[in-house]
């Protein structure tokens, strides 16, 4: 069974008659141990789908509908403090910048006590102790002098190893890492990164990675969902996508970095920027900078189609695909059957 | 060489202004208090239209006229509410005296905003010396009150010069000593402004262009700082207005010849528990609703030039 | 004797004092140590007309800190700049002014480097209409149609507000403003780190372009090896502000000799994913304040001996293009 199963959750800002969608028709299926990155660029809402998981969205933004089911239980219609107990204990979130968890004012060891009896009825002796086991565990080096420091003591990557010892503290089954490396320089990513995984992998956790640079991606996930513009526009196992991906914007990300490039040539732009979502586009958001867009994508939302290995939304490859298989159309799945 | 940028269309969003001002006609209140503060202006200027009688005009006034009740008491047509001790229409001396008020809000606090900004602007802009220099100026200044140092100067320019001399100039002496009173909280505001547009890689932009340093802390620092002054100014025409009064009250304001608001309050003082209550109530009246409706007018921009509501 | 570089750095320092103010101050007079922080020790460079010499390292390297003090919007605390020839850090504002045309700057920003109160056509006509007094209105506005359709911009859009335009919209207009001078040499400080991947692309694409067309000269700071390793013809690599290695971009990118500059390549973020391990370094980036002593980088290195501890490495010409700082390296320890 699926640890966590999101089915057509839509996402909406402002009050319900000029609510703004922000998130449509969003389904995917994470399991056990299983590690997914969701990539896109800002505005992709990437980050709001990592909050509308926990239930965790900023005042105008609201579920419109769809369920979010853990183990079954959906998490959309839980109460507050039904959900509270859910976040840290089964669920917790790692964020771009560790001093939005940490509290600059206590040490990070209490703030870890704290986080451990917060949940549970262990003693303090006991919770110091699997503080300091947990600290050791994410390579901190003297972890009963760390544990009487302040956050402001440490450096960033000393920080965020904090913070993932933190997420780790009741072994959830799930950690959502928003852009957890991002402010990091590049060696100490690299650590993150690997830590990241490597901790996930001993603690069975599976982990929600939520980032802008694939990357990154191809170092930890082991399957990539794509987003545009509040949608998923391709879903499937990450060497595949970056190998080969199938819709027009991946296949434009992918170009558009400089290693993709031989040196001295002009690098593959996409061209335009991501709409707003306040004024996104009819059709496929995408169709204004998609140089294969046709009349079709214009009008109507393509469908998730699924192509053997990964899903894809988007009419010209459907199209293409229902050409060239016209007569074997077992292959052609609507998305959500598949999901 | 080029190459196709297919510019995405962008719906222009509403400007700044056209959006405050959206949020202020949806505010009942607002528009309210913004149109008792429009009608009082107007009758600031328009006084010597309005007003029945020139109360600066002592020809005009008739001691067997004086204290008589406002016409719904008297029945008297001719003085609608009613006349002071010495006989003087009190309409035509509350719309002159809320004139006197009005200007004298207005000009000081323009001279405090000058005063205030130009010196923020030097002071946050120039750093160093300078700023520790005039910000502890600054401290010094607001750590005295305002009243007391008016009383002080007032009182010795009374006597340096004279009370005659004194009376003549009311106005402008008072302007001025206001005006000095408070530059501080606009200094301060205006300060704190620059130091974090300074920041902001515009400002170098403009002068790695060679743009002289006069010319990027008015031209381009200045109106990023302005909006929570628009805030500060409208309160701070109140609390001067309301100073003035105080002092009028206290005998070194408007002298009764040019009776402000404030010195009609303290006129009609002295009559107040002989019966004649109208002489002090009335005027106090028209002050306070003059307070309250420019109060209110600061929370509003206060409240639609605030950041967090306007998001760009 | 070789022929003038375009521009030269000769020795550059700069520290900032930790504590600031009217008591710090009176403090230092009476002879009281106020510690410095040294962003800069001791930087030699010389870039030559033309190319796009770019500028590696981590935060706190002092990236930044040399790009501002080339600019001339901080003054260095020791050594010299020349342009052309000619000392430019000493200048004031003033007589910087011949040299403002010539030498531009773009910032990381796109949000806080455009003023958000001026419009577009206001931004661009300043520097036009201030460095040519001569030109009639027409003139201003039609250079600036002018520079708005350069960087891919319909001149219809020159009263909009910055907040109107998104962040790669707004870094083209600070290419615009940074080309209304027409300059010949430019730095730019970061100019991709606030922007999306594919737009990223649009940039880096119109500021390449820009240097044909132009024949620019670029000093380009970045975090990101991968941009690197596309736009320049020699690469910086600092740490801790000093140099580690300057090389050639594609020697660079196939044989990078200073440990640091290994770790640097072998972090990069991949696609082919299991191509290259990265190399782990030993601890933490230090900070300016409490600077190892020797070489700054032994705490990290795996290569560190007691030379490297107690000695500051000197740069040393390897070959034609590549100079190295690494006592391991000089020792063929490596």
């Amino acid at each position: 069974m699926a640890l966590l199963e999101v089915k057509n959750l839509n996402v909406s800002f402002g009050a319900k008659h000029n609510a703004v969608p922000v998130l449509f028709d969003i389904s995917f299926i994470l399991h056990r141990r299983e590690r997914i990155a969701i990539v896109g660029e800002s505005g992709a809402g990437k980050s709001t789908l990592g909050f509308a998981l926990v239930n965790l969205l900023s005042k105008p933004g609201h579920i419109h509908s769809g369920t979010v089911k853990l183990d079954g239980t959906n998490l959309t219609t839980l109460t507050s403090p039904q959900m509270q107990k859910i976040r840290g204990k089964r669920i917790a979130m790692i964020f771009q910048d560790p001093m939005v968890t940490l509290n600059p004012v206590i040490t990070i060891g209490k703030q870890m006590v704290e986080a451990i009896r917060a949940h549970t009825s262990i003693n303090r002796h006991d919770a110091k102790k699997i503080v300091l086991e947990k600290l050791a565990q994410v390579q901190i080096p003297a972890p009963d002098i760390r544990f009487d420091q302040y956050p402001h003591e440490l450096s960033g990557g000393m920080r965020q190893r904090v913070i993932i010892a933190t997420a780790l503290l009741l072994t959830p089954d799930i950690i959502i890492a928003d852009e957890p490396t991002t402010a990091l320089d590049v060696t100490i990513q690299a650590e993150i990164l690997e830590l990241l995984k490597s901790m996930c992998e001993e603690n069975n956790v599976a982990l929600i990675l939520i980032t802008h640079d694939l990357g990154v991606v191809s170092r930890v996930a082991e399957r990539t969902m794509v987003m545009y513009a509040g949608r998923i526009v391709e879903e499937g196992p990450t060497l595949e996508i970056i190998n080969d991906p199938q819709h027009p914007y991946t296949q434009g990300l992918l170009n558009a970095l400089p290693q993709m490039t031989l040196a001295g040539h002009k690098l593959n732009q996409i061209p335009g920027s991501m709409p707003s979502l306040s004024d996104r586009p009819n059709g496929c958001a995408f169709h204004p900078r998609c140089q294969y867009a046709i009349e079709k994508c214009q009008i109507k939302q393509p469908n998730y189609i699924y192509s053997g290995i990964s899903t894809v939304a988007c009419h010209v490859l459907e199209d293409m695909i229902s050409e060239t298989s016209s007569s074997d159309s077992a292959f052609l799945n609507d998305g959500k059957d598949v999901l | 060489m080029s190459y196709p940028v297919r510019e995405i269309t962008f719906s222009i969003s509403p400007r700044r202004w056209k959006h405050i001002w959206a949020g202020f006609l949806s505010d009942k209140l607002a528009v309210l208090a913004f149109s008792i503060f429009v009608f009082y202006c107007l009758i600031a200027m328009a006084a010597p239209l309005i007003a029945p009688f020139d109360p600066y005009d002592t020809a005009l006034i008739d001691l067997l006229n004086a204290e008589i009740a406002p016409s719904w008491i008297s029945g008297d047509e001719r003085f609608l509410l009613g006349t002071d001790a010495q006989g003087r229409d009190l309409l035509s001396a509350i719309v002159y005296g809320t004139r006197t008020s009005l200007s004298i809000g207005l000009l000081a606090v323009l001279m405090q905003a000058s005063i205030g900004i130009c010196l923020g602007l030097i002071s946050g802009y120039f750093g160093g010396l300078l700023d520790t220099l005039l910000m502890r100026c600054a401290d010094i200044q607001l750590s005295f009150s305002n009243i007391l140092i008016a009383i002080v100067l007032l009182a010795a320019i009374q006597s340096i010069f004279g009370l005659a001399y004194y009376q003549d100039h009311a106005m402008i002496m008072l302007v001025f000593i206001l005006g000095l009173a408070e530059w501080p909280i606009f200094a301060r505001t205006v300060r704190a402004s620059v130091l974090a547009e300074k920041q902001k890689e515009y400002v170098d932009a403009a002068y790695l262009m060679g743009i002289s340093q006069i010319r990027i802390i008015f031209k381009h620092i200045l109106p990023n700082t302005i909006s929570p002054l628009f805030v500060i100014f409208t309160i701070q025409i109140a609390n001067v207005i309301v100073a003035e009064a105080a002092l009028s009250f206290l005998g070194l304001g408007m002298p009764i010849s040019q009776p402000s608001l404030g010195s009609l309050i303290s006129i009609g003082f002295d009559y107040l528990f002989s019966g004649i209550w109208w002489i002090s109530v009335v005027p106090c009246a028209v002050l306070m609703l003059l307070i309250l409706v420019i109060n209110l007018l600061g929370d509003v921009l206060k409240n639609h030039l605030n950041p967090r509501h306007y998001k760009d | 004797m070789k022929p003038t570089p375009f521009i030269q750095i000769c020795d550059l320092e700069k520290s900032f004092p930790l504590k600031r103010g009217l008591f710090a101050h009176l403090y230092q007079q009476q002879g009281y140590k106020n510690p410095h922080v040294h962003a800069l020790n001791g930087i030699n460079l010389s870039i030559e007309k033309g190319e796009a010499l770019c500028v590696v390292g981590e935060t706190g390297c002092g990236k930044s800190t040399l790009a501002r003090v080339l600019m001339g919007l901080i003054a260095p605390s020791k050594g010299q700049i020349y342009y052309q020839g000619q000392r430019i850090d000493n200048l004031t504002h003033n007589e910087r002014m011949p040299f403002r045309k010539s030498m531009q700057m773009i910032f990381q920003n796109p949000y806080t480097s455009l003023n958000p109160r001026m419009t577009i056509f206001q931004t661009l006509s300043e520097p036009v209409s201030f460095h040519n007094a001569k030109l009639t209105k027409e003139q201003v506005d039609d250079k600036v149609a002018e520079l708005m359709l350069s960087v891919d911009l319909n001149p219809d859009l020159s009263d909009a507000y910055p907040h109107e335009f998104s962040g790669g919209q707004r870094q083209r207009i600070s290419i615009a403003r940074a080309l209304s001078v027409d300059p010949d040499f430019i730095v730019a400080d970061e100019p991709l780190a606030s922007l999306d991947v594919s737009v990223q692309a649009q940039v880096l694409n119109l500021m390449k372009d820009k240097q044909q067309q132009h024949n620019l000269t670029y000093l380009f700071i970045t975090h990101d090896l991968t941009v690197v390793k596309h736009f320049a013809n020699r690469v910086v690599v600092m740490y801790l502000g000093q140099v580690c290695e300057i090389a050639d971009a594609n020697t660079l990118f196939t044989q990078a000799k200073h440990p640091y500059t290994q770790a640097l390549i072998s972090a990069i973020p991949r696609l082919d994913n299991n191509a290259i391990t990265p190399i782990k370094l030993a601890g933490e980036v230090p900070t300016p304040l409490h600077k190892p002593t020797g070489c700054a980088f032994q705490a990290r290195c795996h290569y560190a001996n007691d030379r490297c501890r107690n000695e500051v490495p000197i740069p040393m010409q390897i070959d034609v293009s590549t100079l190295i700082a690494c006592h391991a390296v000089e020792e063929e320890r490596l």
